[in-house]
């Protein structure tokens, strides 16, 4: 620090940083505008929107939208299915996802090769569509909210992840030292992985929550009914009512531009409502983020 | 002796068979006790509510004794739905939405010898359209579909011409009587400032490309030719394809001249719905000339009283909608069901009288539907609350379009039914515009099923080649060597074999 300060800077380096801060603002403006913008939109009316008035300053501020989303039953149910999915299927995933990783990073799992092979051969080969809708089915998990749950809940991707964190972090010998106090595999685990594994666990807990979070189309093969649907699936039908295959032969005009006025009217609101519990969870385990990832990354 | 005891024996049984065969015709219930039966249907996004909790679903379910176990599927995911419950087996009882009857018609339950045997509503339908269960039955004879929605007479145009006549006092012309005269309006809307606010912001023609009751193809008529989807019209009983038309030509080239002097809405091709609806939702009034659906569409309230329809140039076309009306694969039953027979009865149960179908179609009578006192009914929207619409409480109440029920002339129109002030002025324009649609127009119905499949790969081709040609043709204009290019592409886009495929299917149908 002392030796830093005591070089001048030249006006190469001043220019430099010059024309670093402009473009990174000019890089910053361009990611945060469009969110600024979702923001003003939302408290807009929508016929302000739709005539480009809106740009730097809401127009004609009105909470229609929010009124209008906070009212329809339809929203708060998707709301508290989208909560129970997410928890849920973060919570089975965390625990199944930090369990494999776990048993592929120890040496003396017999058949690792073989195991994780086939694990990972999952990754780029999988039945399709059909197949699984019929597995679905004759496990009987068909229109089931568990259905939902669980085929969210495991990624190969996510067990590698896992498998190389343990792999650099817990080092062999701290199991060799347990091992030598009598501790098994079973309470190594519980009591030494998980309390060092904090990082990863966030990591894994953030990045299933948001895929389920945002997942609707799971919900859309294997629910039948509208009362558990998950958010995303009732918002998406909320704004793409007007182009499914029925309405296209529905000659009632009045009906299809009644809901694309209030799609136009709520879908910047339904965007707010929709991505605000993501947005608080973020603060909460970005500190384990970049650590957790970047281990993950480069082992993988 | 004998002759005799048997003659009797047979006329008893005889007897006995038309008794239990009037039995099935009439009786309700249908079952002596309650059965269940799945459908898989396609749900509005406007309905606030579920299958089992409608009034007439329960009450259909009290008359007939059949119970619904309903599998609501959001309509913007019901292709997928549906199609998952074809390839994987995997079927419900009915399906009510919409289903690709052509492909998946070895899945169904043929349904003509039912509707023959104990259907006598859906026989009223048949003889009252006649032209329906010749649209209905597959080339292989057998109906394995029953009409859905509403075929209203007000649906029988889809776009109109509407003018602001204060704009026209103003700008002292008269009613346009041709196309020349048409222009020379739209540029005077353009030059004088008719709304007189001093600024140039009036849109002469307002139409859009993001609004199929708004796309400017309706206005090829003018040339003695018509553009819709199939681009395809009838004349003398041989199907044409109208792009390869010179008055195709002359209405491209018209079109670029109503775009490159600005007296066409110059967002045409950019704009998005909100946009476009935007446009008309302006304190002062910018638009002269509409092509939408009816003016409300559009337009802001105080200035609908403003327009009035343009009726069609002398020797024009325009085109009206496929007969018959509706969807024709509303409505299938899978070849699983147990009881075919039972769902037929059930969608001819609610076809009976207009209290039950409308009860599923607007919900319970005095509601937002009443009975007047000549005997009609009418909709009126006294009892819809605030913040909410007459088209969600109609699906929320009752189903609308998207049920078992086929609601046409007999209940429909303005001999069963008092219309709404708007509807009767689009019905009233729309009277001018039958005038101007061809005699021979396009029927509705199941064509072969591989040629279907064949003409629906062919277009496709198709409109990815002219899409861009026509959008093209308007913007930047068209000459005499592009359009003999544009005839050189079409041949090799397999034309004739298009035109032959619909040829086959008009001759089928008419």
């Amino acid at each position: 620090m002392q030796k830093n300060a005591v070089i001048k800077k030249t006006y190469f380096d001043t220019g430099f940083d010059i024309v670093t801060t402009i473009l990174l603002v000019l890089a910053l403006l361009i990611v945060l505008y469009p969110m600024y913008f979702v923001v003003i939109a939302s408290v807009s009316d929508a016929t302000s929107i739709a005539a480009g008035k809106v740009i730097l300053l809401p127009k004609n501020v009105s909470l229609t939208s929010y009124r209008r989303i906070f009212q329809d039953a339809r929203i708060w149910t998707g709301y508290k299915n989208s909560a129970i999915y997410t928890l849920s299927s973060s919570l089975i995933g965390v625990t199944l996802t930090t369990m494999a990783g776990y048993a592929f990073s120890r040496d003396d799992l017999v058949g690792r090769k073989g195991l994780l092979t086939i694990y990972v051969f999952t990754m780029y080969f999988g039945g399709g569509l059909v197949p699984t809708y019929l597995v679905v089915k004759q496990v009987g998990l068909m229109g089931s909210p568990l259905a939902v749950i669980l085929m969210g809940s495991v990624s190969v991707y996510n067990i590698i992840i896992a498998k190389s964190f343990f792999t650099t972090t817990i080092p062999k010998e701290l199991y060799e030292a347990a091992s030598i106090d009598g501790c098994g595999n079973g309470r190594f685990f519980a009591v030494i992985v998980v309390p060092l594994s904090k990082a990863i666990i966030a990591v894994l807990a953030l990045y299933y929550a948001v895929g389920q979070w945002n997942g609707y189309f799971n919900a859309l093969i294997y629910l039948n009914k509208e009362a558990l649907y998950p958010l995303q699936l009732i918002l998406r039908e909320i704004l793409l009512g007007t182009t499914g295959t029925i309405s296209a032969e529905i000659t009632d005009v009045d009906a299809i531009q009644e809901m694309q006025r209030i799609a136009a009217t709520i879908k910047f609101g339904v965007i707010i409502v929709a991505s605000v519990p993501m947005l608080v969870m973020y603060p909460f385990v970005q500190k384990y983020f970049v650590k957790g990832v970047m281990i993950g990354s480069v082992k993988g | 002796m004998k002759k005799v005891l048997s003659l009797i024996v047979a006329l008893c049984l005889m007897l006995g068979c038309t008794v239990s065969a009037l039995a099935i015709d009439v009786d309700l219930p249908i079952f002596e006790e309650k059965e269940t039966f799945t459908w898989m249907i396609a749900k509005e996004s406007l309905s606030q509510n579920t299958w089992p909790e409608k009034e007439c679903v329960q009450f259909t379910e009290e008359k007939t004794n059949i119970h619904l176990e309903c599998i609501e599927i959001a309509s913007s995911g019901w292709d997928e739905k549906v199609n998952l419950a074809f390839t994987s087996g995997d079927l419900p009882d009915c399906f009510v939405g919409g289903v690709d009857v052509a492909i998946n018609y070895e899945s169904l339950a043929a349904i003509e010898g039912i509707i023959d045997e104990c259907a006598p509503n859906i026989l009223r339908t048949f003889e009252d359209l006649p032209e329906l269960r010749g649209a209905l039955t597959l080339p292989d004879g057998h109906i394995y579909s029953l009409p859905t929605g509403d075929a209203d007479v007000k649906n029988m145009i889809n776009g109109e011409l509407w003018i602001n006549t204060t704009w026209l006092e103003k700008v002292g012309k008269e009613m346009p009587t041709t196309v020349d005269e048409f222009v020379d309006v739209l540029r005077a809307f353009r030059d004088e400032d008719p709304n007189g606010n001093g600024q140039k912001d009036e849109i002469p023609l307002l139409a859009s490309g993001a609004s199929s009751a708004a796309y400017i193809r309706q206005m090829m008529g003018f040339f003695g030719t018509l553009d819709n989807s199939n681009h395809i019209r009838v004349e003398d009983g041989k199907v044409i394809f109208t792009p390869a038309e010179d008055g195709y030509f002359q209405a491209l080239q018209w079109l670029h001249l109503l775009y490159s002097e600005g007296l066409l809405n110059q967002d045409y091709y950019t704009e998005d719905n909100t946009q476009f609806l935007a446009k008309g939702q302006n304190e002062v009034c910018t638009a002269g000339v509409l092509l939408e659906w009816y003016i409300d569409n559009i337009m802001y309230g105080p200035y609908v009283s403003q327009y009035a329809p343009i009726e069609p140039f002398e020797g024009s076309l325009w085109n009206k909608s496929r007969l018959p009306q509706g969807s024709l694969n509303g409505f299938v039953i899978s070849s699983s069901c147990r009881d075919v027979a039972a769902m037929v009865r059930y969608y001819d149960y609610v076809n009976s009288d207009l209290d039950i179908l409308n009860l599923w179609n607007y919900g319970p009578e005095g509601v937002i539907w009443r009975y007047l006192d000549d005997g009609r009914w009418e909709v009126f929207t006294d009892n819809v609350p605030e913040g909410s619409s007459s088209s969600q409480v109609r699906r929320t109440l009752g189903v609308g379009p998207t049920c078992p029920m086929y609601a046409y002339s007999r209940w429909r129109g303005p001999q069963a039914e008092k219309y709404a002030d708007r509807i009767t002025a689009k019905v009233a324009a729309n009277e001018l515009y039958l005038k101007h649609t061809p005699v021979e127009n396009m029927p509705a119905g199941y064509g072969d099923i591989e040629e279907t499949a064949e003409r629906n790969l062919l277009l496709i081709d198709i409109d990815q080649y002219l899409d861009p040609f026509f959008a093209d043709a308007v913007v930047n204009g068209i000459t005499e060597e592009a359009w003999q290019q544009h005839l050189k592409v079409l041949d090799t886009l397999s034309i004739d074999e298009y035109i032959g495929y619909w040829q086959t299917f008009y001759d089928q149908h008419t």
